[in-house]
Parts: C-alpha cells; sequence; structure tokens
C-alpha cells in the first residue's frame, strides 16, 4: 500500500529513459531500410502457387508458363518489368520498370511481388 | 476481501470503463490506434492500493468495457486484455527501480503493454517478423508519447489525493 506515496511525479531518471526511447524509435524510423535486407527480392507468383523468387541485385531475363501463354520477366538495375506478354491487353509491359510494390497480369494469372508488403498485415 | 476494497474496486472500474468507452469514441487516424487514457486509472490503483486491485480493475475494465463497445470475444479484445496484463506486469516490475518517477513507470507500462499486444499479434494474427520490425520504432514512439502524458496526468491526480488526504 501506499507505493505511490513517496514517489516524485517526474525524476531524472524518467527523462533519460524518455529520450532515450526517443532517440531508439527515432533512429529506428531513420535506419528501417537498412534492417530490411529481405525486400531484395523478387517473387513470382503463376497462377496461384510460387514460381520462384529471386534477387533484385543479380539482372537476369526469365520466362513463365502461363495458361494462356508466356511472360517474359526482365530483373535489371533493382527494378523489374514485364517485357512481353501472352495476354490481350498488355498493361502488365505497359506498367513498365518497377522498384517496389507489384506487377499483376490477371489475364495469365502472373504475380510479381517485389519484397513483402508488410504493413498491409497489420493495418488490415 | 475487505468491503472497502470492494467499494474502491467498484468506483474505479466504473471510471475506468467510462473513460475507456469514451476514448472509443474519439476519432484516430488509424483505427487501432488509442490514447490508453483509462490506464491512468490502472496507474493511480496500483500506486495507491497495490496490485491486487489495479489487476482486478484491469480485468473488469478490460471485459466490460469491451462488451459495450462490441468487440468482446474478437481479436480487439484478446489484445487489449494481453496488453492490459502485460502492462501490469511491467509495471509491478519497474515499481523495483527506486528512482524511477511516477512518468517513468507510466512509459514501462505502455511499453511493455504495447510489447506484449505485439508479441500476442504476432503468434496469433500476423506471423511475419518483419512486420513487427517495420511497425516496432512508431510503436515505441506512440507508447512512450502516450505513456508520458498518462504519468503526468496520473502524478497530478495522485498529489492532489495526497494534499486533501482523501484516502
Amino acid at each position: 500500500m501506499g507505493l505511490g506515496l513517496n514517489r516524485k511525479a517526474f525524476s531524472l531518471l524518467d527523462g533519460a529513459l524518455i529520450t532515450s526511447l526517443l532517440v531508439i524509435s527515432i533512429s529506428g524510423f531513420i535506419f528501417m531500410d537498412k534492417f530490411l535486407p529481405d525486400s531484395d527480392s523478387v517473387r513470382v507468383e503463376v497462377d496461384g502457387r510460387l514460381h520462384g523468387i529471386y534477387p533484385l541485385f543479380e539482372d537476369r531475363l526469365l520466362t513463365v508458363h502461363g495458361p494462356i501463354g508466356d511472360t517474359v520477366i526482365e530483373i535489371k538495375n533493382r527494378s523489374v518489368r514485364v517485357v512481353s506478354s501472352a495476354c490481350p491487353n498488355k498493361l502488365c509491359v505497359h506498367q513498365g520498370f518497377i522498384k517496389r510494390g507489384s506487377i499483376i497480369c490477371l489475364p495469365n494469372r502472373v504475380v510479381i511481388t517485389i519484397g513483402v508488403s508488410s504493413v498491409d498485415a497489420i493495418t488490415g | 476481501m475487505q468491503l472497502q476494497d470492494k467499494q474502491k474496486i467498484a468506483v474505479l472500474s466504473a471510471i475506468a470503463i467510462a473513460i475507456h468507452s469514451i476514448e472509443n469514441l474519439i476519432p484516430m487516424p488509424v483505427p487501432w490506434l488509442r490514447l490508453g487514457l483509462s490506464n491512468i486509472i490502472t496507474l493511480i490503483a496500483f500506486l495507491l492500493f497495490g496490485l491486487r486491485i489495479a489487476m482486478l480493475i484491469t480485468l473488469i475494465r478490460i471485459t466490460v468495457s469491451s462488451m459495450l463497445i462490441g468487440t468482446f470475444p474478437g481479436p480487439a479484445f484478446i489484445l487489449s486484455l494481453s496488453g492490459g496484463f502485460t502492462g501490469l506486469a511491467g509495471l509491478c516490475f519497474s515499481s523495483i527501480i527506486p528512482f524511477l518517477g511516477i512518468t517513468g513507470l507510466s512509459v514501462m507500462a505502455a511499453l511493455s503493454n504495447i510489447s506484449g499486444q505485439l508479441i500476442v499479434a504476432y503468434f496469433l494474427f500476423i506471423k511475419r517478423p518483419e512486420a513487427v520490425l517495420v511497425i516496432a520504432p512508431f510503436l515505441i514512439l506512440l507508447s512512450t508519447t502516450t505513456g508520458t502524458v498518462n504519468g503526468l496526468i496520473s502524478a497530478g491526480i495522485i498529489r492532489r489525493i495526497n494534499n486533501k488526504d482523501m484516502i
């Protein structure tokens, strides 16, 4: 009982605690990109199944076989694009190079994602 | 349990439920963001009457107000309850530290509250370590701020109670 009666409202240690926490969280915001090396990968899904995960920093050209034909994907200079696709509207090709986010080709059921959309997991 | 204790628990729980429910009506930029103003009551109860009463008040407050809000058996209730109890555990452990003031205790409680919620959320809902890493600095900043504000308010209330010798 009466634990709080002999405590200060705000002690020196409180100030030190709050300051260090603020420094930790703000440096966390600043260095966030460096903590997330996992987003250096490209995930390719075809027809709902994982086709493969490729590193973003290695240039390559890969061809995947979807339900209506081939989709050619190019990884170059840490970005990804669809070079050619068998789909009718070619929306995926017109999207061009992306550095983050995803390219989705609905007709050929190809989903290309850079890294992981991690914030949505919490807000959703 | 003494009759006096029961009265304290009833009155403090009622105030905490009211604060918790009204706080839910305040619009927030992100839906799951809460100020945690009802933790002021938990902190005051812990400092003045000890852990047992604070624990009962927390349990009653979270159960009844989540029934009022309508989140009772859902994930929001589970997170709220786990946060409430880890916060109280953190408060109890940090009260051993001698030079920590009321504001410091409040910040420690807020941090343990949010860590408990994050751990439970991780195992029950998210299951993605990188998501926890992304959200961590934001949560630390948030709980430090709300913890400081709540601590200062609690310290003010406790000082007034001491001056008027109401207990």
